[in-house]
């Protein structure tokens, strides 16, 4: 019995010291190729950069790229704290992009490498640059709502007697205060900055419809198809992957709220120069161009929007006509009153 | 007779939501609708065709196995210790064994990566099975003591008297005798692994994916019915695990009645 455990253990003992043995040789990189790890949301997400981004940048330095999802902020944060960071370009938020970016997180940009050709100051600044775009849109069951009774605007979002049924949407201050705004008939330019307690009664009107509000895009197809909202906020991208499995679900770009996703290189990375490379490589017009075609998320570098055929500017909603309608959203007020007002929504949702 | 009618009733609440689940991955669409409006494989063929739940659904597998061996020896050589000797320290020591298990999982999971990263071990399956064996160390360490006051020091000191060695009578009567509670032990030092996310998610990387960290970012990115069809293998491997732990411990019990 103790001779069979004995040989038990160290037969297991063995295979684990194999198994750890071969997953370090796994990690250590070889001579040639030169890698770098880039960190992106998810399967979809990276599906869509594939072949326009992370094959073409391969093919192109001779380099190996280490994908790894999602991109954790809280791992972020530690790994830049200890030292020890093994992420070389991640993809965050813009929000999250320029406040951290503020304290110190991210290695600034450096743009004699990096074109700023095709962006302005909102989507490029000193630690982080806009690699896509995705719209917060108004969307519905397309097997109850025909597209000539379709809503367009946020006023009909509000609509409760042409629209009746469940109202959900983002559970985050940012994005609701502005379509609150957008219903009441403020005008674009007029948004920023907010006139918080106008949106806050505007909310309250029909603050009842809403049974629930989602904290993942991924639940809004879910609550459209079970009947739990008539009408919901979502994102484009998440709809347009959902609808194309055959989910009745649909949407209008018809002012919607434009937000961004960009590329930022930790501090204390050890490939800082590739890092650059690849940003300026994929946020180059030509590779934005070719992302667009095939994602269903928006290229960020105006050029590449410009160059898009119809068709796709269509599909993506950036149309000019689409473009000059929808609302980006101002980061630099958020920055600066997301704490009070994050607070004060908190309050309201008790009420 | 009404006890049993409402502790039925309530033990069906429990269940409900998680059978539900099983027939939702027979579903022909590619949203959740219960009923189903048709039954269909489909679900699975994509899972068992992708490459990424396979490879995630092993390495699980692999690192749960090792974790169960590492925490199981761990664990029981601390419950031992702690049921059988009186040393210095001893007060503190049960809190800090059980600390794991009381400490939230993000404190946890941010100390082991602080930890463990100047030792280049993140992205290690050494890391990934040192890390979820801190989980589930505590869990061994409660349940083998639990199972060691069961079994009479004297059987022990009487083996030794018969000429055996202290270790030879450990082997030879304590582990016998504490049988289910080590299997118990090992059982859900195995399921930590799946079921534990904050800790893989900090701990794992390209190389080291395992299935709680696949599993929290599709329910993140889309949520189709090819999360019913993990949960219902997740269901029935679990499942499968306690019922062959049941039949060892009834096994145990008929052979401890017939030597009688």
């Amino acid at each position: 019995m103790l001779k069979r455990i004995t040989g038990m253990t160290l037969v297991f003992a063995l295979t684990a010291s194999l198994v750890a043995c071969s997953s370090t040789k796994e990690g250590s990189s070889g001579a040639n190729p030169q890698k770098l790890t880039i960190v992106d949301w998810d399967a979809n997400s990276i599906s869509y950069r594939q072949a326009a981004v992370y094959d073409a940048f391969e093919k192109k330095y001779n380099v190996e790229i280490v994908l790894e999802t999602p991109p954790d902020y809280g791992k972020l944060q530690a790994m830049v704290d200890s030292g020890n960071v093994t992420w070389d370009v991640v993809n965050v938020d813009s929000f999250y992009g320029k406040l951290a970016g503020q304290q110190g997180l991210f290695e600034p940009l450096d743009y004699n490498v990096i074109s700023k050709d095709g962006f302005n100051d909102q989507t490029a600044t000193a630690n982080y640059i806009a690699s896509d775009s995705f719209a917060t849109v108004i969307s519905w069951n397309s097997s109850k709502i025909d597209a000539a009774n379709a809503p367009k605007t946020w006023a009909d979002f509000w609509d409760t007697k042409k629209y009746p049924g469940g109202r959900s949407a983002y559970n985050f201050v940012a994005g609701s205060l502005e379509m609150a705004l957008l219903a009441d008939g403020v005008t674009k330019d007029k948004l920023y900055p907010l006139d918080v307690d106008r949106a806050f009664k505007k909310l309250d009107e029909i603050k009842k419809e809403f049974k629930t509000w989602w904290t993942s895009g991924a639940q809004v197809p879910d609550l459209l198809t079970n009947g739990t909202a008539a009408l919901a906020t979502a994102y484009d991208g998440t709809l347009a992957a959902q609808k194309k499995k055959g989910t009745p679900v649909e949407f209008t770009y018809e002012n919607a709220l434009r937000s961004y996703l960009g590329w930022v290189i930790p501090k204390g990375t050890k490939n800082k120069d590739l890092a650059m490379k690849f940003i300026a490589f994929s946020t180059s017009e030509e590779v934005q161009l070719e992302y667009g075609k095939n994602a269903d998320y928006a290229p960020s570098n105006q050029k590449a929007i410009d160059k898009l055929s119809d068709a796709d500017k269509k599909r993506l909603g950036v149309t000019p006509e689409l473009q000059a309608i929808q609302v980006a959203n101002d980061d630099t007020y958020w920055i600066e009153n997301f704490d009070k007002l994050n607070e004060r929504f908190g309050q309201w949702m008790l009420e | 007779m009404w006890l049993r009618v409402l502790v039925v009733l309530i033990l069906f609440v429990f269940i409900l939501p998680i059978v539900l689940i099983i027939p939702l991955s027979f579903t022909s669409v590619s949203y959740f609708q219960f009923p189903p409006p048709s039954f269909s494989l489909m679900w699975y063929e994509k899972v068992l065709d992708s490459p990424v739940w396979i490879q995630v659904f092993s390495r699980s597998l692999i690192i749960g196995v090792l974790t169960a061996i590492l925490s199981l020896i761990l664990g029981t050589m601390a419950a031992i210790a702690f049921t059988r000797l009186n040393f210095w320290g001893k007060n503190i020591f049960l809190p800090l064994m059980l600390s794991p298990m009381v400490v939230p999982g993000v404190v946890v999971a941010i100390g082991l990566y602080y930890f463990f990263a100047p030792f280049k071990l993140t992205d290690t399956y050494l890391g990934m099975i040192l890390s979820n064996s801190v989980l589930a160390i505590p869990i061994v360490f409660t349940l083998v003591i639990a199972s060691l006051k069961g079994v009479d020091r004297n059987l022990e000191l009487a083996a030794m008297g018969l000429g055996s060695t202290p270790i030879g009578a450990f082997f030879k009567v304590t582990v016998p005798l504490m049988k289910t509670g080590l299997f118990s032990g090992t059982l859900f030092a195995f399921s930590i692994v799946f079921d534990e996310p904050i800790i893989s998610l900090f701990m794992s990387g390209a190389n080291t994916k395992t299935l709680p960290v696949k599993y929290w970012e599709s329910l993140r990115t889309s949520i189709d019915p090819s999360i019913a069809v993990v949960s219902t293998v997740l269901i029935v491997m679990t499942l499968a695990l306690f019922l062959v732990q049941g039949w060892i411990s009834s096994n145990a019990a008929k052979r401890s009645i017939k030597q009688e």
